[in-house]
């Protein structure tokens, strides 16, 4: 393999290198930070917000209802950004990352990227709905899951955690995830 | 009634619509994609969440937004899919439109798409072009995340490959299929799978996946040995009297870093094969090497321009040693060929007018192309050229309400050099094609279950230099391509009509009306069988229609099952030659029909079975030479027990049963199918 990039360097056309090297330069930044694809990101914030619609909790608070986020910089922030708005007729209430109290949440999205079995392990027994990325996020205990499918992004959703969780799902919602089985 | 005909009503019957209701329209929607999340909040539906598409392959687009048909086969099927000859192609006999005969495991495949012969559909790495023949068998099919099929011409975006090689060049006016490498990485992941089947086949491959905070990660590895069999007819240049034992080693590995963002990364990709064996011969050995390396730089400059650069390099390094027969079992002779494949891209996409797409790109590609000989003490080389593609494309998208707009056109020039052709050095030196191609579409979507496309574009197809200079140094004895100096490019115009409708939740129905037609078309004509010799050559005109419809059904979260028909009418028009004219296209069957079905019970068995049905066809344009092959169905099954998802931890059985009416049918060039066989094995995820 490298007699490969060794002759890709000496027979690339030199001014291709030189453009390619120069933007690489300019546009390459500090800083690592997770994120998902923004359309993406934006498509799963809005079906959390979605999600605080179609769900009942037992007893909501008057004050607020709230939306947590963690591991999930760009999702939070797209959160966070929205203009006051009222679910539920309560005000939405955004907490991110470390300001997380999860047993306080309503709605807890837990990214890939964070040590989600301890914290829906953690949160049995409460009425938080626990919403996660991937198929393996349901066979977990969470009651929600962000999966892929032909490109968009699509919901599974585990009727029995649901129920253990004390969480009555609409129809409307049930109609259009995937089942957990 | 005959065999054919009950099968083809059979396949009609299944596929036939029953009584269309009416669909009211929906009123115009705003571009959800370009919506902050307040206005997407307060604008778009459940519905139109699950709608809309993520993932993109140059830039994200709406389905509906696409005017092209476009069949993708996901990570899930990829897997549960059996592959009988080892080759990634063998999944995509399954799409509508495409027809492909996998030739053997050693081999490359071969066949049609929408009517043409094989040149007429390129193949992409993540956009960028690899071999159509060879790829398909090299490339691990763990590594990719889905593959996507678009039917109809894409001659502005996506550049002709080429190969300059015994398969020749390839221009995308019958469509483009790309292979599409994972990306990100959600979880962590390692895959260990051993299998042991007919023929003595053994295999055994491992699979990691990860990611470290910005850095996704995967890499596998896979072996094969076999003792094989037989893989051509009776006493054809494939006759074995051994049995042809074959290795392949397989190694790949990707790593993708998000530059400060996630829609800022910069990943490579490689993939090395190696693959030994015999024909079955003492003498009949051969030792491919194949390289693949992928560049990819990714940034969404600002919520509407994105920049995409692509860089790649592919080696083709294969050896063939010579015996003489049927006359004798000494070595004659070596042959090498070396291939270096160069392909670059550059692509901007830019979102404007809230309702517009414009994409402009340049492309270059690079190839180096020598064959070498060792016959006793003489030593020497055949062919030595170089080929250079050039493309500058644009492209804009505009959608009015309910209507999708796309036009777009292409500058291309391809040169060819030639240093040595048939060992000599030949009296044209150089060559030069350019032209300019163009593409447009057009998508009406009357309501969000029912749509309305149409396509058109053109395209140009250089000769490979082998069809010019030939690759037989002595036509008394040698196999392979006999040179025509005179050969010419060709120019061809493909179009395309159809309906999607998603009839109900669980019904979606296609219909894809196509015609291509092809002027001055190089054709590969079958002249002798032993040896086994080819010899191009322009024909006036190719013309290709047909009809594709598709069936797939959702029937529950347990069963699914589709199925479709090809029905091909094809044509040479070539006049002053009586001898090919009012011939059919080589390679196209008339009816391809195929069935699947996928069943999971309960209790963690899955099982998938697959019936194709391939309608008669030639292998040349030639009356005098040409060979009736077709008229077979075959049947395939994989059966598996365990996990069967593959992001899920735990552990599977599974056994593969292919060709189950042991169906031995004669392929082109004297291949034939192998008939029954079956691969057992076991796969552990944690």
């Amino acid at each position: 393999m490298t007699s490969i990039l060794h002759s890709l360097s000496q027979k690339l056309p030199a001014q291709f290198l030189r453009g390619t090297l120069l933007v690489l330069l300019c546009l390459s930044g500090g800083g690592l930070q997770a994120a998902e694809n923004p359309l993406e990101a934006r498509v799963k914030a809005a079906y959390l917000v979605n999600l605080a619609r179609y769900v009942s909790w037992p007893a909501l608070p008057a004050d607020a209802l709230r939306i947590c986020v963690m591991g999930s910089d760009m999702v939070g922030t797209l959160l966070r950004e929205l203009p006051a708005r009222l679910v539920q007729e309560r005000p939405l209430q955004i907490v991110l990352n470390d300001e997380v109290a999860p047993a306080s949440c309503h709605v807890l999205y837990v990214s890939a990227a964070e040590d989600w079995r301890t914290i829906v392990a953690d949160l049995r027994g409460t009425s938080v709905l626990t919403v996660g990325d991937g198929v393996d996020f349901i066979r977990g205990g969470g009651i929600v899951g962000f999966f892929l499918e032909d490109g968009k992004v699509r919901l599974e959703i585990s009727a029995e955690e649901a129920r253990e969780a004390n969480l009555r799902i609409s129809a409307n919602l049930m109609e259009l995830a995937r089942q957990a089985p | 009634m005959d065999r054919k005909a009950r099968k083809f009503g059979l396949a009609l019957a299944i596929t036939t619509v029953g009584i269309m209701g009416h669909a009211h329209a929906q009123s115009p929607a705003t571009d959800l994609l370009d919506l902050p999340l307040d206005a997407l909040l307060d604008t778009a539906s459940l519905e139109d969440l699950a709608n809309i598409i993520v993932t993109d392959t140059k830039t994200a687009q709406a389905r509906n937004t696409v005017t092209q048909s476009i069949e993708v086969l996901l990570e899930d099927s990829i897997d549960d899919s059996p592959l009988p000859y080892r080759n990634i192609a063998g999944l995509l006999r399954q799409v509508s439109g495409q027809f492909i005969n996998v030739l053997s495991r050693n081999d490359a495949n071969w066949g049609a798409y929408a009517g043409l012969g094989p040149k007429y559909n390129s193949y992409l790495l993540d956009g960028l072009p690899v071999d159509a023949f060879v790829d398909t068998m090299s490339l691990d099919p763990w590594a990719f995340a889905r593959i996507e099929a678009h039917k109809g011409p894409a001659s502005v975006l996506y550049s002709n490959f080429l190969t300059m090689d015994f398969a020749g060049n390839v221009a995308p006016l019958a469509g483009t299929t790309n292979l599409i490498l994972k990306e990100r990485v959600d979880q962590t992941l390692t895959r260990i799978q051993a299998s042991y089947g007919s023929y003595n086949t053994r295999t055994l491959r491992g699979y990691h996946q990860g990611r470290r905070n910005s850095l996704s990660y995967f890499g596998g590895i896979s072996g094969e040995r076999s003792n094989y069999a037989q893989y051509g007819s009776r006493n054809s240049w494939l006759q074995t009297v051994n049995d042809p034992d074959y290795d392949k080693l397989k190694y790949y590995g990707k790593v993708s870093y998000a530059l400060a963002r996630e829609d800022h990364t910069l990943s490579v990709f490689v993939h090395h094969t190696d693959h030994e064996g015999d024909m079955g011969r003492p003498n009949r050995d051969f030792s491919h090497a194949y390289d693949t390396l992928n560049l990819l730089y990714n940034n969404q400059l600002t919520p509407n321009l994105n920049l995409q650069m692509k860089l790649g390099e592919r080696r083709y390094e294969r050896q063939f040693d010579n015996d003489n027969f049927p006359d004798g079992l000494d070595l004659t002779s070596v042959n090498t060929t070396a291939q270096r494949i160069r392909p670059m891209d550059i692509t901007m996409n830019l979102v404007h007018s809230s309702n517009a797409l414009l994409t402009v790109g340049i492309d270059h590609q690079q190839v180096d192309y020598r064959t070498r000989f060792h016959a006793g003490a003489l030593t020497g080389t055949e062919n030595n050229v170089h080929a250079t593609s050039r493309g500058a494309y644009l492209q804009e998208k505009l959608q009015w309400g309910d209507w999708v707009l796309r036009a777009g056109i292409r500058h291309n020039t391809i040169t060819h050099d030639y240093d040595l052709l048939g060992a000599l050095v030949p009296a044209a030196r150089s060559a030069r094609w350019s032209d300019n191609l163009w593409s447009v579409g057009l998508r009406y979507n009357y309501s969000e279950s029912l749509a309305i496309f149409a396509n058109a574009g053109s395209s140009l197809m250089a000769p490979a230099a082998k069809q010019i200079g030939g690759t037989v140094a002595n036509p008394a004895f040698d196999s392979g391509q006999l040179a025509n100096p005179g050969l010419g490019a060709e120019r061809g115009v493909g179009q395309d009509i159809g309906i999607e409708w998603q009839a109900s939740p669980t019904y979606m129905l296609r219909a894809r009306l196509f015609r291509n037609n092809v002027n001055s078309a190089i054709v590969d004509n079958v002249i002798r069988l032993i040896p086994s010799q080819t010899l191009a050559s322009n024909t006036a005109n190719l013309v290709a229609t047909g009809l594709e419809l598709d069936l797939r059904h959702n029937a529950s979260e347990s069963l699914e099952w589709f199925a479709n028909v090809t029905l091909s009418r094809t044509n040479t028009d070539d006049p002053g030659n009586p001898e090919q004219d009012a011939t059919a296209i080589p390679f196209s069957p008339d009816q391809v029909i195929n069935l699947g079905l996928t069943w999971r019970t309960p209790s963690s068995l899955e099982i998938s079975a697959y019936y194709h049905w391939a309608g008669e066809y030639f292998d040349s344009t030639s009356r005098r030479t040409r060979t009736s092959l077709g008229e077979y169905g075959i049947a395939n099954m994989r059966v598996q027990h365990g996990v069967t998802n593959p992001l899920l931890r735990g552990s599977s059985i599974f056994v593969d049963l292919n060709n189950i009416g042991d169906e031995r049918h004669a392929l082109p060039f004297g291949f034939e199918d192998t008939g029954f066989n079956a691969q057992i094995g076991m796969e552990y995820r944690f």
